[in-house]
């Protein structure tokens, strides 16, 4: 959620940096491992992304229409049947001021019966209705989670409709994830910087190496000294760049969601959703008190007939042993952490609504300073020597 | 059970039976009652230890005799083997004649593990005592199915466990958990809020 800064943005006149200031890296944007950035020691899947785990997709709307609109919505669909065939699912809450709809249905139910959808703050009912119309059990409730993206976008005019959430439904597929400014992180801001959608992902190793951990977030939180990247205190050393204009806070918020195929179980998956939870810390996140950080896991290693859930006698899952979940606790900071950093890396500089400014992460500088704190690859270094 | 006033010991197994868990999950409203064990509960949502019940002013000595068994059954005692006691403390003034430890561990060590005679009691129970509410069922219910359960207490501290699962390390393989549908586990709560026995 957000401090209601509207009335501050009357107060406060624009100011703007000219656009030869902004640097674009060559080749522009880059995710964290293309630049040489590893987060943690496991090896992340095919694509990097949450689509790595079998089934899962996902689909974007965004919209940028004139000066004022900056919005989307995003959606995570577990697998194609996901009305009809639930999946388990836990949450965990860092800090409670926002909205996901559905966590009580969550936490009696354990389950999962609709997609994830990642939206603005005053979209979540058009949302919510337009997922709800597709919805065959109507006993079971949407899971739509929001983030404030009024800074650069009209979100009083509320731009995202049932078409744009049908179309991100149906275009959802599996494979690379577009990342930065696109779907419900669009007009998000991370750390002061352009924030929005990031994902990363983590093989698990033996012997559940046949396992995939993925996560995407909408990330829009944090304040800039904060900002960490694998350790480095970067945010310290860009203090420039902030928005324009000036704000008096940005601790805002962040949806993460965590999808694994590894069979477990509801109150598993609340174990790894608060292990998400630590990966956004290691970013330098302090999940601060007007925040609404909300951590969604699911896994696709049940698929539970609606049959069998609501009517049957009993039914059977699967589910790795307590004693060897370790691996996915690792996995899920892992990832959470590097979806975070893709988000930077990937979100552009962007204008919206009355003129308001956001800037990139400067890839450039940010590589500079994990050179200097030896936290690159060597392959990139002289990559960066070049520069 | 075993009882000897004023301590109380809910036995699911035999002390010493080999490593599993059961289910578990508890629910408290308005009580701040002493209880010792519960972050572990909180975290895997299992118990593998007696339930031990005692005056909250020896609450510490109790612990320290679940502990005791623990170390006896595995001198690691891991979470499948007597980690962590389970104490809740009771309101009772009742003062314990000398030799309590003792006796209650020997009570409890008296009924030896025996392969042969294993069962776990299938009895849908409810049990009150002391503005607690132990609700135990063979129905194969997950931790959430159990909250929802203890909810259903009318006491401030209702603790709710299945013996449906037994939960055993599984040596890098998946573990095969029953859950019963909602449609069971609705019967369930009907039959808890109405017609249960009552001891």
């Amino acid at each position: 959620m957000r401090f209601d800064r509207r009335t501050l943005f009357k107060l406060v006149p624009a100011s703007f940096l000219s656009s030869s200031q902004l640097i674009p890296f060559p080749g522009g944007r880059k995710r964290a491992r293309e630049l040489g950035i590893r987060i943690g020691r496991m090896q992340p899947g095919t694509w990097n992304a949450i689509t790595d785990v079998p089934g899962v997709r996902v689909g974007h709307s965004t919209l940028i229409e004139g000066t004022s609109v900056r919005t989307g919505v995003t959606v995570i669909t577990p697998h194609d049947s996901i009305f009809t065939e639930f999946v388990p699912c836990g949450y965990h809450i860092l800090n409670g001021n926002g909205e996901v709809s559905g966590l009580t249905q969550l936490d009696s139910l354990g389950i999962l019966a609709a997609p994830v959808c990642l939206t603005n703050t005053s979209s979540v009912g058009m949302v919510y209705d337009a997922v709800l119309s597709r919805m065959p059990d109507a006993n079971l409730l949407p899971m739509v989670g929001e983030t404030w993206d009024a800074f650069l976008n009209d979100t009083a005019g509320r731009h995202v409709r049932q078409e744009h959430v049908w179309r991100a439904l149906d275009g959802a597929k599996s494979g690379p994830v577009a990342e930065g400014n696109v779907g419900g992180g669009t007009g998000m801001i991370c750390y002061q910087f352009k924030g929005g959608i990031g994902t990363a992902s983590r093989r698990l190793p033996d012997p559940w190496s046949r396992y995939t951990l993925g996560v995407i977030v909408q990330a829009n939180h944090g304040y800039r000294e904060h900002l960490r990247i694998d350790g480095v205190p970067v945010g310290e050393e860009i203090l420039n760049l902030k928005p324009k204009p000036d704000e008096a806070s940005f601790y805002n918020s962040i949806l993460i969601v965590i999808a694994t195929d590894a069979p477990l179980l509801d109150y598993q998956l609340n174990r790894i959703a608060r292990r998400g939870g630590m990966g956004l810390s290691k970013t330098g996140s302090i999940a601060s008190n007007s925040s609404g950080d909300f951590i969604i896991a699911f896994s696709t290693g049940n698929k539970i007939k609606a049959s069998d859930f609501w009517k049957g006698k009993s039914y059977s899952l699967q589910s790795i042993e307590q004693f060897d979940i370790q691996p996915l606790f690792e996995a899920a900071s892992e990832a959470t952490d590097e979806a975070i950093i893709n988000a930077l890396c990937m979100a552009e500089d962007m204008e919206g609504i009355d003129g308001h400014r956001v800037f990139a992460l400067p890839l450039d500088r940010t590589v500079k300073i994990m050179q200097r704190h030896h936290r690159l690859f060597p392959a990139e270094e002289e990559k960066v020597a070049a520069l | 059970m075993i009882s000897d006033p004023p301590f109380q010991v809910i036995l699911i197994e035999r002390w010493n039976a080999p490593a599993h868990r059961y289910f578990l999950s508890y629910s408290v409203i308005g009580d701040f009652r002493h209880v010792l064990g519960l972050p572990v509960i909180d975290e895997f949502a299992t118990f593998s230890s007696p339930i031990f019940l005692g005056p909250k002013s020896l609450l510490g000595q109790l612990y320290n005799v679940g502990i005791t068994l623990g170390h006896q059954r595995n001198l690691e005692m891991p979470l499948d083997q007597g980690w962590p006691p389970l104490c809740i403390g009771t309101n009772t003034d009742q003062k314990p004649s000398p030799g309590w430890e003792v006796r209650l561990l020997d009570a409890i060590k008296s009924q030896e593990y025996d392969r042969s005679t294993h069962a776990v009691n299938p009895a849908i129970q409810v049990h009150r005592m002391d503005e607690i509410t132990f609700y135990a069922t063979d129905l194969p219910l997950l931790p959430r199915q159990l909250r929802r359960l203890a909810r259903q207490g009318r006491t401030p501290f209702t603790l709710a466990f299945s013996t449906g699962n037994r939960i055993a390390g599984t040596d890098g393989k998946t573990l095969s958990v029953k859950v019963a549908s909602e449609a069971a586990f609705e019967q369930l709560l009907h039959r808890f809020s109405t017609d249960a026995p009552v001891r």
